[in-house]
């Protein structure tokens, strides 16, 4: 096992590199360039072409682009993802002052969505064509199609301007005690646990129907065993693989932050930073954010490679 | 009761009436404005030309002069200035302006006061390149500072500047502190703002809030305190928030969300005093767009009040030149440059040898009449050039839209890889000077126009100071630039700003945002 994950951990770094020069080579053939995007985003502000080659001149991004890449790498050696043009923060505490909100959302959503799909995943496949499966279904096909936006100002209609439950936006705050922290929580997470909960709860409910046919099901069933044995101790356990694989997907998608659900909900995450960035050729906060989500994607795929084996004994590393 | 004793008690009510009403009008102290804001970026003036960062930042920070209401200079750190030449500009100081204190830089109750000293480094710093300003390139005509003593400072220009306490030069330049940027260095003062303004910084937490405390030791005293910007990245979502109460005041407001709010008791709409400029733009040496024939043509084929009443109804004004209403420049007359007269563009095209072919398209030696319209992507704008675009393939022209990311079609008109284009908006005092002086070509004057008459014109007007003079001029240098259909004006857009209606003495932003300034004080009644 260590053997393995030591392996796996090296693998990372011709990854990271093939990442990072793509991402270098994207920004640079994308047409735009910093300066101007600053210059231009105010209607007061004449930029003339000096100044617009000196700024260019002075972010050093007249270089050819190999050499502008070789200084990234350097830096990065030394730990130093750059500094945002327009912020003049370095691109790492940019990065590390929203990972916690972030990570807040996406556990939340995870929480949300399992707690929701897996039960209902497993009463469709136990009730194959009973009312609440084709229930089920209906609500994941709404879930899978309906925008996160449309729905995220839905719940805003509804339960901050109608009902004045919950604050429309923004995150809450731990020395504003649990509450606040809770209440501004819900309505983000709900919005994004909910699409994921649909998907969850379908790739349970066919894995759950793989596993409920087999030959040791009906066996365990054969034998008197309880029913709710065989589902969850029996059945449950061996459909987890997909499911598991399918969390840790949408796991890491979430904590490359959602653009979208950050966006409407004012949620100071990674998402944003990484789409303003991209929007204003900010290319050091660019490169660092992708880099960020490739390192927490490629660990959780670990992980839940890990899980695996703890889940189904007879997967062995090594 | 007697007679007196009636008389008295008639006499007791009516005075406490006129106390009651007297105290309902009169300002009250203390309260929380909560603003809801785009995007905070950074807390250094010198470093951003976001609005949206200024308006936080002129809470903050003090400029010399600020834009009143009216949109003329008031006083700000300068209580008066002089111009003993055309050159020569003299600021008369306050003195009785502090900085924060309680900070890592001034402890409290050490701090000192705004000085010349510190007026002349903070515009020395904007001019060093090394600071890397935008604001450079609008300071750039400042030839030296000069301190003549404690509270007196001299500014110097090298060639007579009509324009230099324009809301992004000089009432736009926040003088700060020199100890506080060489302490905290450029990231630590893009983060920890220390200023003179009558707000001062408690805290900043990037995309999420910025908290400012009143400046108890302002020159004049503010009467709420607290200032909270949140920031709200969706305009729409800023507008629930203000009508959920979750905040007082919404600096962008999208021009389809006006109307709604207008039925609004409980809000405040307040209107830009300029309208900005939005227009098609030729890149005049792209063929066809070389031809004068074609250009005025393609003006002449599209319905454009139609299209503006449609889009926005009474929330932008029709525009027949550059220079908006309110400016200096501004001429109505030139409307009769711009009939709506689809048979006269029809001739015109055939006379350019531009005829219908068998597919009923216009073409000329088997090439058809192409017209690919760039925009950003930005719903109004997006919305009426889609009409303009059915308006010219009704009459037969190859007309389409290409939606663009902003730094893409940005980069694109710099680069000259247009035909006709959505324009940039430089609307002030000098926007004229900047689309079509044929100096700011591959910068702000996309339409790689270069009219001699013109540029001598724009040269001159931007160095005449009497007001009455340099109208004559730039009213001169517009109309030539109309007549040569250099650009379609579409329309003047107003921006529309929404506060709480319990928001007293507000004054809608423009570039400086004055919640107290010389002429008001905001405050908030319960």
């Amino acid at each position: 096992m260590g053997r393995y994950i030591a392996r796996r951990l090296l693998a990372m770094i011709p990854l990271l590199l093939g990442i990072s020069f793509v991402v270098f080579s994207l920004l640079n053939i994308l047409p735009g360039d910093p300066v101007s995007i600053m210059l231009s985003s105010n209607p007061h502000i004449t930029p003339d072409a000096e100044t617009i080659a000196r700024l260019r001149a002075q972010y050093g991004l007249d270089k050819p682009l190999m050499t502008q890449y070789v200084i990234f790498l350097q830096n990065l050696l030394k730990g130093d993802l750059g500094t945002s043009v327009y912020t003049q923060q370095p691109v790492v505490t940019a990065i590390l002052e929203r990972m916690p909100a972030t990570i807040q959302l996406a556990l939340a959503a995870l929480v949300i969505s399992t707690a929701v799909a897996i039960p209902l995943g497993v009463i469709s496949a136990v009730r194959q064509y009973s009312w609440i499966d084709h229930l089920c279904l209906v609500g994941s096909l709404i879930g899978i199609s309906m925008p996160s936006y449309w729905l995220g100002l839905l719940l805003m209609l509804v339960f901050s301007l109608k009902l004045r439950w919950l604050p429309l936006s923004g995150i809450g705050y731990l020395y504003n005690g649990l509450g606040d922290v809770l209440r501004h929580l819900v309505m983000p997470a709900c919005t994004l646990g909910f699409g994921m909960a649909a998907l969850l709860a379908r790739v349970t409910r066919s894995s759950m129907l793989e596993v409920l046919g087999q030959d040791y099901i009906r066996t365990a069933r054969a034998k008197g065993v309880h029913e709710r044995t065989v589902v969850y101790r029996h059945a449950l356990r061996n459909a987890f693989i997909p499911i598991l694989t399918v969390s840790g997907m949408q796991f890491g998608y979430l904590l490359g932050g959602s653009v979208i659900i950050e966006t409407i909900f004012s949620w100071p995450g990674i998402g944003r930073l990484a789409v303003n960035a991209i929007m204003n050729r900010d290319l050091a906060v660019v490169q660092g954010t992708v880099l960020v989500f490739t390192l927490l994607f490629i660990f959780i795929n670990l992980a839940v490679d890990i899980l695996y084996a703890a889940v189904d004994p007879r997967i062995q590393y090594d | 009761m007697g007679k007196k004793g009636l008389i008295s008690l008639i006499t007791a009510v009516l005075v406490a009436v006129c106390a009651g009403a007297a105290l309902a009008a009169a300002p009250r102290e203390g309260g929380t404005l909560q603003i809801a804001v785009k995007s905070v970026t950074t807390l250094d003036p010198h470093l951003t030309a976001s609005d949206f960062d200024y308006a936080v930042l002129s809470q903050i920070f003090d400029t010399l002069v600020a834009t009143g209401k009216d949109g003329q200079p008031i006083p700000r750190l300068a209580t008066r200035w002089e111009n003993p030449d055309d050159l020569t500009w003299i600021f008369y100081l306050r003195e009785d302006a502090y900085w924060h204190d309680g900070n890592a830089v001034f402890p409290k109750g050490q701090s000192r006061p705004v000085t010349a000293e510190d007026v002349k480094y903070s515009l020395e710093r904007v001019l060093n390149p090394e600071t890397k300003s935008p604001f450079l390139g609008a300071l750039s005509n400042i030839d030296r500072v000069e301190v003549v003593d404690d509270f007196t400072v001299k500014i110097v220009t090298k060639a007579p500047d009509p324009f230099l306490l324009d809301p992004i030069r000089l009432a736009g330049i926040a003088i700060v502190p020199k100890e506080a940027v060489e302490t905290l260095g450029p990231a630590g003062f893009a983060r920890q703002a220390i200023g003179s303004g009558p707000f001062k910084l408690v805290r900043f937490v990037p995309d999420d809030q910025v908290v400012l405390d009143k400046n108890e030791s302002y020159w004049k005293k503010p009467l709420l305190d607290r200032v909270v910007f949140k920031i709200i990245p969706d305009d729409i979502v800023a507008v629930m928030a203000l009508e959920a109460g979750d905040v007082h005041v919404s600096l962008s407001v999208p021009p389809n969300e006006v109307d709604r709010l207008r039925g609004d008791q409980r809000i405040k709409l307040y209107r830009s005093a300029q309208g900005w400029y939005r227009g098609l733009g030729f890149n005049v040496q792209t063929p066809p767009f070389d031809e004068l024939k074609v250009r005025r043509a393609l003006a002449m084929a599209v319905d454009i009040d139609s299209a503006v009443a449609n889009v926005f109804g009474d929330n932008a004004q029709r525009a027949y030149g550059q220079v908006g209403p309110g400016l200096i420049g501004y001429d109505p007359s030139l409307k009769e440059l711009w009939p709506y007269d689809p048979e006269g563009a029809l001739a015109l095209l055939a006379e350019a040898g531009f005829t219908p072919g068998p597919d009923g398209m216009l073409q000329r030696d088997g090439e058809k009449l192409t017209v690919e319209i760039k925009t950003m992507n930005e719903p109004a704008r997006v919305r009426i050039v889609t009409i303009l675009v059915t308006q010219l393939r009704e009459l037969g022209i190859n007309a389409s839209l290409a939606i663009q990311e902003v730094g893409t079609w940005s980069a694109d008109l710099q680069n000259g890889n247009t035909g006709l284009f959505m324009d940039f908006a430089y609307s002030g005092a000098t926007g004229l000077h900047a689309m079509f002086h044929s100096d700011n070509i591959g910068a702000s004057n996309a339409h790689f126009y270069s009219n001699p008459v013109v540029d001598e014109l724009l040269s001159r007007g931007s160095v005449t100071i009497d007001p009455k003079e340099r109208e004559v001029i730039w009213k001169e240098a517009q109309r030539l630039v109309m007549e040569d259909v250099v650009v379609i004006p579409l329309y003047f857009e107003f921006g529309y700003t929404a506060a709480d209606a319990r928001v007293n003495d507000f004054v809608p932003p423009q570039w400086n945002f004055n919640i107290v300034s010389e002429e008001n004080n905001v405050w908030l009644s319960r």
